[in-house]
């Protein structure tokens, strides 16, 4: 279940201006599903265009709480533990002042380094 | 963007064997896949023109099959095969549009690229001969042209090809021999 | 050479249909011998193909189709790598990291809802870059064995290597298995036994890499 939550918009900037961090990547399996899908169909027409819409930064909402996930590339002169640290933190501290929900997880993905 | 060009600088990866690009992208190596996307990319575009036309379905049909064999990489057991494996996913791809067009438009088996077929001999002054190849083979017979394609363009050998197109050696001796007996009787024309 | 060919019989032996025609015109060949004869270079010598006059013309006939066939094949490759490169933009904008992320990583986090992973798609990366970064030497293929997500378990990495001709390539492998080390340490929390460096030499390459194990 993925419902869009009121503080989604922000999540990508905010991971965006964490220090370390080089990329941010879509996070949702809906976007690699949705891609997959339409280019192994027998297409008829041309592939769809990059879904960019869809903010990177994937929020569900789960019975037992919030899920966040994030997924990051970092320069090469970064350590993966403190940036992936760091963007949990600021995740962390964004939903504490969003109105403090309960959160299940907070996942960050370091998918690319350099 | 994962995607995004980097600058192209005379890099060690642009004189890497197909082996050593073919194991690097499988293991997740934009650049080297890049290398090999401009390494064989042409040559799949002139396959898939050969077999469709030159059209926006040529393009689609070469950017669907890179992006197939980015996800299958991994499955690429020999990595310095990968030139014939690029080739054989092309080919497939072709042959799958090359079907729908003809469900689309409901035609039977006249063959679409074909042009006009003009009177070789009205045509033979003003076409180089290259050029005159290139119709006569848009006007072979589907089967024919895409043994002859597999045969030429993509280097198959004859049980590659077989295997390929799903029919006994036999059966595309034949047709490769008629191919070329087409092309033949028509060069002679041209002379 | 277009005298050789009687005019009235031209066409004859490239009949489509009727083989013993295509046979009486080619002095009992066809088409098909004739090409898998040029396929052989001609290749060992057949009198009754080098004595045929017929069998001759058919032959300069089907050595000019593979020249027009090559020229045209020359000319399209070369119309093709005049394009411009938004093509090759087209396809890499299409791809994704998914594909090849591998298994996750997990990296130490206090928090019980922290779920902080570096994906082993990532580690090859670094352990690509390492070896690109030294001279003379070009990492293949990349491995991690052992169950990687169990934080604290000891895994190997296996990776292979092209040398460039003249290099010492223990002292080489060395260098390179102590900046992965390094390296490692620096992107995963993982607990790395060996690495395992196979060397092959450049000039072994393409056909049949002569393979060197490294420890």
């Amino acid at each position: 279940m993925t419902t869009v939550l009121p503080f989604t918009d922000q999540l990508d900037a905010l991971v965006r201006q964490v220090p370390g961090v080089d990329a941010l990547y879509p996070a949702g399996s809906i976007v690699a599903t949705v891609l997959t899908a339409t280019l192994d169909a027998v297409a008829h027409r041309a592939p769809a265009a990059p879904l960019v819409h869809t903010p990177l930064v994937h929020t569900a909402q789960q019975a037992d709480g919030v899920r966040v996930t994030a997924k990051i590339g970092i320069g090469a002169a970064e350590s993966s533990a403190e940036v992936s640290a760091r963007v949990h933190d600021a995740i962390a501290a964004h939903l504490r002042q969003a109105g403090n929900p309960p959160v299940a997880q907070i996942a960050v993905i370091v998918a690319r380094i350099g | 963007m994962p995607g995004t060009l980097r600058e192209q600088v005379a890099s060690p990866l642009a004189a890497a064997t197909d082996q050593m690009l073919a194991d690097r992208a499988a293991d997740g190596d934009l650049r080297a896949f890049e290398v090999l996307v401009r390494r064989y990319g042409p040559l799949m575009r002139v396959y898939a023109i050969r077999i469709l036309g030159s059209n926006d379905e040529s393009d689609d049909v070469v950017q669907e099959s890179f992006i197939t064999a980015w996800q299958q990489l991994g499955t690429l057991d020999d990595g310095s095969a990968v030139k014939s494996w690029l080739m054989r996913i092309v080919s497939r791809k072709s042959i799958d549009r090359l079907r729908a067009r003809r469900q689309h438009v409901n035609i039977d088996d006249t063959d679409a690229p074909a042009p006009d077929h003009h009177a070789p001999h009205a045509l033979a002054e003003v076409e180089s001969q290259t050029e005159a190849l290139a119709r006569v083979l848009a006007a072979l017979p589907e089967d024919q042209r895409r043994c002859w394609t597999l045969r030429e363009v993509a280097e198959y050998s004859y049980g590659d090809i077989a295997a390929e197109v799903n029919l006994p050696l036999s059966t595309v001796r034949g047709l490769l021999a008629r191919a070329r007996k087409t092309l033949l009787r028509e060069m002679e024309e041209w002379r | 050479m277009t005298e050789l060919t009687p005019a009235n019989r031209r066409f004859l032996a490239f009949d489509l249909d009727d083989t013993e025609r295509e046979q009486a015109g080619l002095s009992g060949h066809t088409i098909e011998h004739l090409s898998d004869y040029l396929d052989r270079d001609r290749m060992p010598a057949d009198a009754s193909i080098d004595d045929s006059p017929d069998c001759e013309i058919a032959l300069r006939g089907l050595e000019r189709l593979r020249r027009a066939q090559r020229l045209l094949l020359e000319r399209d490759l070369e119309r093709e790598s005049r394009r411009d490169d938004s093509w090759v933009s087209a396809i890499l904008d299409n791809i994704t990291l998914e594909a090849h992320a591998g298994r996750e990583i997990p990296l130490a986090h206090p928090s019980p809802t922290a779920r902080l992973v570096v994906t082993e798609g990532a580690v090859r990366g670094i352990l690509r870059e390492t070896g690109d970064r030294m001279q003379n030497v070009f990492v293949g293929r990349c491995v991690l064995v052992g169950d990687v997500s169990v934080p604290g378990a000891p895994i190997s990495i296996g990776v292979d290597v092209t040398v460039f001709p003249g290099e010492n390539i223990p002292l080489l492998a060395e260098q390179l298995r102590h900046a992965m080390y390094v390296a490692l340490g620096k992107y995963t929390e993982l607990v790395v036994a060996a690495i395992d460096i196979t060397v092959s030499d450049l000039q072994a390459l393409p056909d049949a890499p002569a393979q060197e194990k490294e420890h």
